[in-house]
């Protein structure tokens, strides 16, 4: 009898063990559950990690985090230089509201991962991965490395840097975003087969199964229906009474996937909603503003952009009978339907995240210095006045119609 | 200019044990895995044991160390030492500042330290040139050079010469191409014999001739000022001797080969003798073994003598049963030629259809 309970925790504990194994090789994409579990991509062992940071809890009720120079700061903390080192992604605690940094210390086959957390005083600290409980999920149908990008050139002789992204691994666009929902983790990226752009779906905590379904989208500015180029990020809405995916992928079309859609092996094609315009997304984040369900989309080529979730419901849907043959551009018929406003913001955003409801945490290069730096910016006025020098600035300014109000 | 001055009187500093001696109690890293170690028999009992009393900076200039976070890591005490163990190991040639603030003193000390070099990298050299055999078919049609370290590109052909015995470079041999064909790490290059010199009835064949012709000797001379993407320059001036023989120009015959087959319950190797001297890149892929359910048998290839021979290493002992060697029909011989037809193939000559051929055995 004793001898059967020890067996039986023996298999208990060998099964937890292979779901628990995986060794965290790098850290890339990032995102939490509302409990404080991290999710973090790993293109290297080709999986993803749930990482328990459960128990972090908030120190201060309010607090703006500025960091400034953040790439130093974080390798100065890692003991090595800032050429050394490459910030990932960042992603802020539901619970202490401080902010989680993804890193990578060093190049090629010497580069070791590194998790830092930014705290409410705006300070930093090395997170000690041996001490964190996690478990890992491997993905099925990863891209092996081998293969390569094709180098296109543009209307000149492809440059150095083109010749470089040429140079990438199809398998760097494995993991390009990661969302939790209702006790799944939904991951963009692509596999190792030909009709490529993937969405996989996987309960949390991990059971080792996996369902992957292709994406095929129509894409506005390419004219063509695209199933290679992955999904650059997502979020997740209820939009027309179901839970479905808003996707955005680069030149910007914005799509929508019914998570019910979503079954091991499915060809799905998504809605097509409109187009952003010309460059590529790279953040989404949910937020609300007066009540009002929104989405925030950062570029890596154009200003952000807010698009309210309520435009997208029973939306048109495009395909390739709504437009005349050929490529379309920004200096043609972009943006094409509900896609928001752009707005102003502080400087070039690399990251973005909700820091609490008023306020969105960055890390953006400054307009002036090109430094790196995080920073806190309202979600209403998603700037600093220190990038502006206006009118008001002046020591003689006078507010005009200061009476206005009282009348 | 600081910075410079900085780090001249560190490594000075360093040089002359001027550390040590100041700093008696304190034990800098000598290698990147290491820790340091503070002696605090002497320190008052209630002082803080943590970063306020010892903390390690990056320190690029003399003041960054007040701009940037300390390094983290794990406080340990063993004895009377406090050992700090950053979390990441030390970088070899980055300049580090230990502050150490036991309030006996008016200000901390700063003790600067260096760890060994810049990160030495390997030497650069070339490693091989394949076909590695000296004797090669007139219509060869490739070299691949394998380097220790990524090289410089877009400038292989400056660097790479073919030369008869008489001393005269060929500066024609090989293909240019816009873009030069390096594997994705930078370290082996393939360069082509320009196709046109060596397909019969081809302009620049008829005007230029054959870059190699049989019975003469060439060198193929890699020049040290190549240098690699580290700005190292070849360690040696690499020559390899040419001594050219019959093109080969009848179609490959698997049936030509001969094999040596293994005994059973054995780890035997598999051998098989080509006629000719096969890709090296190609045949190390596109060959498997199989069992007759069609299973692939387990193990690894070897390559030897100049690519005549290739045997296959089981993982397991070998059983009973049926096997057969398959080989993609696209696997080519060092001229080019593949099972499916020659390179320079009349253009009415039928391309063998099939994606594969066998060789079966029995043991």
């Amino acid at each position: 009898m004793r001898f059967k309970t020890f067996l039986s925790t023996l298999f208990i504990m060998v099964s937890v063990f292979t779901i628990q194994a995986q060794k965290i090789q790098s850290l890339g994409t990032l995102t939490f559950s509302p409990e404080g579990v991290l999710f973090a991509g790993d293109k290297v062992s080709g999986a993803i990690h749930a990482l328990d940071l459960s128990a972090e809890i908030r120190s201060s009720e309010k607090f703006e985090i500025n960091a400034y120079n953040i790439d130093a700061q974080v390798a100065a903390t890692i003991g090595t230089s800032a050429a050394n080192t490459k910030i990932n992604d960042m992603a802020v605690h539901p619970i202490s509201g401080e902010i989680f940094i993804s890193v990578t210390r060093g190049h090629g086959l010497e580069a070791i991962p590194a998790l830092i957390k930014v705290d409410a005083s705006s300070h930093l600290h090395v997170i000690d991965l041996s001490m964190i409980k996690s478990t890992s999920q491997s993905l099925n149908k990863l891209p092996d490395g081998s293969q390569s990008f094709v180098a296109r050139g543009t209307m000149a002789p492809a440059t150095i840097k083109e010749k470089e992204k040429a140079k990438l691994p199809m398998r760097t666009m494995s993991i390009m975003d990661i969302q939790y929902h209702k006790g799944e983790v939904f991951v963009a990226g692509i596999t190792n087969e030909d009709f490529c752009s993937a969405l996989r779906r996987m309960p949390y905590p991990f059971n080792g199964k996996e369902s992957i379904s292709n994406i095929k989208m129509f894409h506005i500015a390419h004219d063509e229906y695209e199933t290679r180029a992955p999904i650059r990020s997502f979020v997740i809405n209820n939009i027309d009474g179901i839970d479905q995916i808003v996707a955005s992928y680069t030149c910007s079309p914005l799509v929508l996937i019914p998570l019910d859609q979503l079954k091991d092996g499915a060809k799905v094609t998504a809605k097509t909603l409109g187009d952003m315009g010309n460059g590529q997304p790279m953040e989404m984040v949910s937020f609300s503003m007066q009540g009002d369900d929104m989405i925030f989309v950062i570029s890596n080529s154009r200003t952000p952009r807010v698009i309210p979730v309520a435009g997208l419901s029973n939306a048109k849907s495009y395909s390739k009978d709504d437009f005349e043959r050929g490529g379309k551009s920004d200096m043609g018929i972009l943006p094409v339907g509900p896609m928001g406003k752009p707005v102003m913001f502080t400087g070039s955003a690399l990251h973005v995240d909700l820091l609490n409801p008023m306020n969105f945490a960055t890390i953006r290069r400054d307009p002036e210095t090109g430094s790196l730096d995080l920073e806190t910016v309202s979600i209403f006025f998603p700037n600093k006045l220190n990038n502006v020098m206006a009118e008001m600035d002046f020591p003689q300014y006078v507010k005009e119609h200061k009476d206005d109000k009282k009348k | 200019m600081v910075n410079i001055g900085y780090t001249f009187l560190f490594i000075l500093l360093n040089t002359l044990g001027v550390v040590e001696q100041t700093t008696p109690n304190l034990r800098l890293p000598d290698d990147i895995d290491g820790y340091i170690q503070l002696d605090i028999s002497d320190l008052a009992e209630d002082h803080n044991l943590g970063y306020d009393l010892l903390s390690v900076y990056v320190a690029h200039d003399h003041n960054t160390y007040a701009l940037v976070p300390a390094v983290q890591g794990r406080f340990t005490m063993v004895d009377n030492s406090l050992i700090f163990k950053p979390f990441f190991p030390f970088e070899k040639g980055l300049p580090y500042v230990v502050k150490i603030n036991t309030g006996m003193e008016h200000e901390p000390a700063l003790i600067p330290f260096l760890i060994g070099e810049k990160n030495i990298v390997n030497q650069a050299k070339v490693l091989s040139i394949f076909p590695t055999s000296d004797l090669l078919p007139e219509n060869v049609l490739r070299f691949y050079i394998y380097f220790q370290t990524p090289m410089k590109q877009e400038e292989a052909l400056q660097h790479i010469k073919l030369i008869d015995k008489d001393g005269n470079v060929d500066n024609h041999a090989f293909m240019k191409f816009k873009e030069e064909l390096w594997s994705i790490d930078g370290k082996r290059l393939t360069i082509l014999f320009d196709p046109g010199r060596i397909k019969r009835g081809v302009s620049t064949n008829m005007v230029q001739g054959p870059a190699l012709e049989d019975g003469h000797q060439y060198k193929l001379r890699i020049a040290n000022e190549w240098q690699d993407v580290y700005g190292q320059q070849l360690v040696d001036v690499e020559v390899k001797d040419i001594m050219v023989v019959e093109a080969y120009r009848d179609k490959i015959v698997v049936g030509d080969w001969v094999l040596d087959s293994p005994q059973y319950n054995t780890l035997d190797k598999l051998t098989i003798v080509f006629d000719r001297i096969m890709d090296h890149a190609l045949i190390q892929t596109m060959v498997q073994v199989r069992d007759e359910n069609q299973n692939l048998v387990n193990g690894h290839w070897e390559i030897l003598e100049s690519q005549k021979i290739m045997q296959f290493i089981p993982n397991n002992k070998w059983k009973i049963g049926n096997y057969a060697i398959r080989f993609d029909t696209r696997i080519e011989d060092v001229a080019g030629n593949n099972l499916q037809n020659l390179l320079d193939h009349n253009s009415k000559d039928q391309d063998l259809e099939e994606r594969y051929q066998f060789i079966n055995f029995i043991i």
